[in-house]
């Protein structure tokens, strides 16, 4: 059998050079070196003296590159926080500024020449990479789901097709793979098929189908244990060596007495130590495992999210006693509102309020900054004066203390913040 | 009486720079411009960016020419403006009309053989992980380097340009 490179070379070998090459490199040194000339008699003295300190430069080095000279631009990529606008992902600064949208630095493949939404940005624990979920006109087949890795040049490292085109996309602990929902759905007789999809950036890729009969109560994405053994999707923990999944206690979906559910959160301390989880009871913390629990606060939390040191935890919850309640289904389903934005110190059970909403707000909580400072969180409120049903979308970013609000971005209120990894997101 | 004509050093050392580049250039201009065309699918565009990187090596020549690999430089140097000018022009096409890049002589895969088949289903980027790992014999990182993305990504880019291979004809990748 040929090798591949014996299949290129014989290709290759299929063009060559017309006569006169030679002629024609010097014809266009001679064209660069007169532009060159152009450029620095428009330029005036400032190029000559531009030009004098390279002269200088050059006469007193002695170093010879390795590799040419290279684009010093920052990574496209390399922004603080991703956020699903209009259809397409945007990276931008801490404060929102230059915001980038991964399509236009060739962050999508051009695989497919239709139209490409992006959503569900999630940055790998060491902020290298940016995963993200793919709609692309393809084809023949025009309705392509892919979960796509790219890395902070705006490269897509690995691609992975996958039936179902949900949110959420999480990281395991080491960077290594992302755990998704691949099949997700309820086909004839109401018999759904769900199946988690594990890929690897070295191009693996596993699946697990959820046992028979099995329903699921929540389409988030899967929450991967600190050991990375496991992921755990509603009730269940499902361990990655094929073993069978068991029931947890800590997470799951709740019902309120007026038939609303929710999702509770789940949340692992930075040092993977403890876990944060919300009940109907409130907020609890818990060693990783799940043992030892004890309740933190009151709040029922929909949202949490740790602080770097793992002192305080960042909620998002509904205020009691109010009638909020947000349609999420067509089918009737409803969902209490998460309207607060708290802070809860994890050994003392002292609450900060960061913010309270308007009846029908919703918060989403995104994170701390690297520096412990502010919380970032996206909110989704009712506009006063406007048709029943008018939002207003944005991201935020406030003290721990609740103080110093500061908008970064209008028009959505989900997105990620790239993690302090070698890679190094800055401060919002 | 015989006039004597008097050439400086300087000159002397130009001429036998120049003599010498153009005896590299003739060595491994034919196949750097093949290689940038396997890349690029282009034939107008290979041989620019063929002189361009001799061009750039020209300028250097006085020390690339007394390295150990000049060629591994010259090689280094296309590769780094392909990826400028295919992120450059990515960047143009998405901001203008979102259309493919044009006159790609893979396109036409209607009477072209399977491997100009293949070649036409991957992106550039694949094609120069391809061409520097299996042609000239880069590692991921020294072809990661060249063209400025992590060894992983470039694993990540043969395996594909590999598998494209492998689906339509019996190739040994191994």
């Amino acid at each position: 059998m040929p090798r591949i490179a014996d299949v290129l070379e014989r290709e290759s070998r299929t063009v060559d050079l017309e006569q006169g090459d030679f002629e024609r490199l010097l014809v266009r040194r001679e064209r660069k070196q007169r532009n060159a000339r152009i450029r620095a008699g428009a330029l005036g003295v400032i190029v000559a003296l531009a030009m004098g300190m390279v002269l200088v430069r050059s006469l007193t080095t002695d170093e010879i590159p390795a590799s040419p000279p290279d684009d010093l631009a920052p990574a496209p990529l390399s922004g603080a926080i991703a956020y699903d606008l209009r259809g397409q992902i945007h990276v931008a600064g801490a404060d929102g500024s230059n915001p980038v949208a991964i399509a236009d630095v060739g962050a999508i493949d051009d695989e497919c020449p239709g139209e490409v939404y992006t959503h569900a940005p999630s940055w790998s624990p060491d902020g290298r990479y940016l995963a993200f979920s793919r709609f692309t006109e393809c084809r023949p087949d025009p309705t392509r789901h892919d979960i796509a890795i790219a890395d902070l040049q705006g490269n897509v490292v690995e691609s992975f097709r996958v039936a179902a085109g949900l949110q959420g996309i999480a990281w395991s602990p080491d960077s290594t793979r992302v755990a998704v929902w691949d099949e997700y759905g309820w086909g004839a007789r109401g018999v759904g098929t769900f199946t988690i999809g594990i890929f690897g950036i070295d191009g693996t890729s596993e699946t697990f189908a959820m046992p028979p009969g099995w329903e699921s109560s929540w389409s988030g994405a899967p929450i991967w244990t600190p050991d990375g053994d496991s992921v755990i999707v509603n009730e269940l923990a499902v361990p990655l060596d094929g073993g069978t999944p068991r029931e947890i206690p800590f997470h799951g979906t709740f019902n309120d007495p007026s038939g609303g559910w929710w999702e509770g959160a789940l949340a692992y301390s930075p040092d993977g130590s403890q876990m944060a989880y919300g009940t109907r009871e409130g907020l609890m913390v818990a060693r990783a495992d799940g043992s030892d629990p004890r309740r933190v606060s009151g709040d029922g939390a929909h949202a949490a999210a740790w602080s770097p040191t793992g002192e305080l935890i960042a909620v998002a919850s509904a205020t009691p006693g109010t009638d909020q309640f947000t349609k999420v289904e067509d089918g009737g389903a409803h969902e209490q509102a998460p309207d607060r934005l708290r802070i809860v110190d994890v050994a003392t059970g002292s609450v900060t309020v960061l913010s309270q909403g308007e009846p029908g707000t919703w918060f989403a909580v995104i994170g701390f900054t690297p520096d412990g400072n502010r919380v970032v969180f996206g909110e989704h409120r009712p506009v006063e004066g406007q048709p029943e049903g008018t939002y207003l979308d944005s991201i935020w970013s406030i003290g721990i203390d609740g103080s110093d609000p500061r908008q970064i971005v209008v028009g959505t209120y989900s997105g990620v913040l790239r993690p302090a990894g070698p890679g190094g997101g800055d401060q919002p | 009486m015989t006039e004597r004509i008097v050439v400086s050093d300087a000159a002397l050392d130009e001429l036998e720079a120049s003599r010498t580049f153009e005896a590299f250039y003739e060595a491994e201009a034919r196949t750097l411009f093949r290689r940038l065309w396997l890349v690029t699918g282009n034939r107008a565009e290979a041989e620019e960016l063929m002189q361009d990187a001799f061009l750039s090596v020209w300028q250097r020549w006085d020390r690339v020419g007394g390295m150990d690999d000049p060629l591994g430089y010259l090689y280094r140097t296309a590769m780094n403006l392909f990826r400028k000018r295919y992120r450059r022009a990515m960047l143009a096409i998405r901001l203008t009309v979102g259309l493919a890049p044009s006159d790609d002589d893979f396109s036409d895969a209607d009477d072209r053989q399977v491997v100009r088949h293949v070649l036409a289903t991957l992106p550039p980027r694949q094609r120069a992980a391809l061409v520097l790992t299996e042609m000239l014999g880069f590692t991921s990182k020294e072809a990661g380097d060249a063209l400025g993305v992590t060894d992983a990504t470039i694993r990540s880019l043969t395996r594909h340009g590999r598998e494209a291979f492998r689906k339509v004809m019996e190739v040994d990748d191994a």
